[in-house]
């Protein structure tokens, strides 16, 4: 039978040929993820604040954060909001329309809100102006422009970039109480840890890292972990410490707390890959800003 | 092992008492009120039914739609979750081969949000999907347990959380409990089998911290499936008796 035909017909069969084998359709073994490239300052319009670009394998993701002044709720008085807000439009794949967000975007939101707001990766203190009054809005805007599988991986590394980068104007409140913002540099958003995800298919009891689009089609459940690594203790190699930041597993085939243990380890020594990747494209990215400043 | 009350009185490995009344509703095919502690959800289930649009039946099972309606407020993108947990939960409970072409909607209602809301109303949804004669491959059972700790805490150098110290597994978290919670972790399992169906950890924990709060998670899941069959028991008995 002709291969194509083959796929087509028993698309698990052929599948678990592959993965018998310790091998996928694409090429990579079980749990090798696609590269990662990662650049930063891709939008350079005046008022976007950070913004990267992540692609992942052949899946494109790009990110902008947009700063606003606005008042705190009254639950929180001293804390800024974050809003998230995901767009898988038909740009990327077919799969999706235009019009309300698909329950897939939905479900991404709030996996990004999640992480931002509950494991705490920088305090929503520090984005107070002052307090009850004004404190800074993070608008993040995510954008996919090529959906080729696991859009959370890329989706999630593209935010921790936008933070890395992320500048508070300075501000002068006005007599009048409004709120201006001032010529300057800026203080860095202090992020205290990088959250890094990796998702996973588990098909038949193995686990598939980071799953092509091919791949979520055909898999049983899907788990992302997300976790952030302790720097500067722990050291070099070694596996050191990492701190789980966010469990996602919504339905799909049950899975062993034994699986579990182990997408985790994979997932810390993925972080451990990614974070320079991370850092690299942020610390090129202040470069080029410092090198083009003194010229304006 | 030390025994720190919380607010409630409980300890940290107690559960709130549950409660539930089926087949309350009489136009639904299965419905429950239940809750735990001031936790309450009404879930009804009508289906399996024909689609109301034909485009999105599946030749070869039942489709589930789940809405979710919360207490108070417009729907947020958090509900839309929710709604999206519920479903991909359900899906793998309900046999759904045995309905082709066919849906089962389920509708959740809650009445009020005292914490733990997601893993009641997962409850709630296998009792009403039992109440409604449901086929189902298992059981869905789910709890949630959160490690205290506020969440400033949690944004600290982890020297610092050394000498903060105080964290504290608790099952079955209230509301004001979740609202300073270092980190929960939400697990649903079919009843009587050890794997993780659903899981949603926020927050941030240790490796070993997770672990312990999901084998606490699983372990009140059991607690739920024993007190999900007696009250489902209970009800056909009286059926019957009311039959006779």
């Amino acid at each position: 039978m002709e291969v194509e035909a083959f796929q087509k017909l028993d698309p698990q069969t052929f599948y678990r040929k592959f993965l018998s084998e310790g091998v996928r359709p694409d090429g990579r073994g079980l749990q090798e993820v696609r590269d990662v490239a990662v650049s930063c300052g891709v939008l350079t319009a005046p008022h976007v604040a950070a913004s990267a670009l992540v692609t992942l394998g052949d899946t494109k993701v790009v990110t902008g954060i947009t700063l606003q002044v606005g008042q705190p709720s009254q639950a929180e008085p001293g804390c800024g909001d974050v809003e998230v807000s995901v767009h898988l439009t038909p740009l990327c794949s077919s799969m999706f329309s235009v019009g309300r967000p698909s329950e897939q975007a939905q479900a991404l939101e709030a996996l990004i809100r999640d992480v931002l707001t509950a494991s705490r990766p920088f305090r929503r203190e520090d984005l107070l102006i002052e307090a009850r009054r004004f404190a800074w809005r993070l608008c993040i805007d995510m954008y996919c422009l090529s959906y080729e599988g696991n859009a959370a991986d890329a989706a999630l590394l593209s935010v921790a970039a936008c933070l890395l980068r992320l500048r508070l104007p300075p501000t002068v409140i006005t007599p009048d109480g409004e709120v201006l913002v001032a010529e300057g540099e800026g203080t860095p958003l202090p992020v205290s840890h990088v959250p890094l995800p990796l998702t996973f298919g588990v098909f038949e009891g193995a686990l598939v890292a980071d799953p092509s689009l091919l791949e979520e089609d055909l898999v049983a459940a899907a788990l992302t972990v997300v976790q952030s690594l302790d720097e500067g203790k722990g050291g070099s190699g070694g596996g050191g410490a990492a701190r789980v930041c966010a469990v996602h597993k919504a339905g799909g085939a049950c899975v062993a707390p034994a699986l579990l243990a182990r997408a985790l380890a994979l997932g810390r020594s993925h972080a451990q890959r990614v974070l320079p990747v991370l850092r690299g494209a942020a610390a090129s990215a202040a470069a080029a800003a410092a090198a083009t400043a003194p010229g304006t | 092992m030390r025994r720190r009350l919380r607010f409630d009185g409980r300890t940290g490995d107690q559960i709130r008492g549950l409660f539930a009344d089926q087949g309350i509703l009489n136009r639904a095919d299965g419905s429950v009120r239940f809750g735990a502690g001031n936790t309450s959800v009404l879930v009804a289930v009508y289906g399996p039914a024909q689609p109301a649009q034909q485009k999105k039946e599946k030749p070869d099972r039942a489709i589930i739609e789940v809405s979710w309606r919360a207490d108070k407020g417009a729907q947020t993108s958090a509900d839309a979750e929710r709604e999206l947990y519920v479903r991909r939960t359900l899906e793998e409970a309900v046999a759904v081969a045995r309905y082709p072409r066919s849906v089962i909607s389920v509708v959740v209602q809650v009445l009020c949000d005292d914490g733990s809301v997601l893993s009641a109303a997962i409850n709630a949804c296998a009792m009403a999907l039992v109440d409604a004669g449901v086929e189902m491959i298992g059981m869905p059972v789910a709890a949630t347990a959160c490690f205290s700790g506020s969440g400033s805490a949690a944004a600290a150098a982890p020297e610092q959380l050394q000498h903060l110290g105080e964290s504290h597994l608790q099952l079955d978290p209230s509301a004001s409990e979740e609202a300073t919670t270092r980190a929960t972790v939400m697990l649903a399992v079919l009843a009587g089998s050890d794997g993780i169906l659903t899981m949603k950890m926020t927050g941030q924990l240790g490796a070993e911290e997770l672990f312990a709060a999901s084998e606490a998670a699983r372990k009140a899941c059991d607690a739920v499936s024993v007190y999900l069959r007696r009250a489902v028991e209970a009800k056909v008995l009286r059926d019957v008796a009311n039959l006779q």
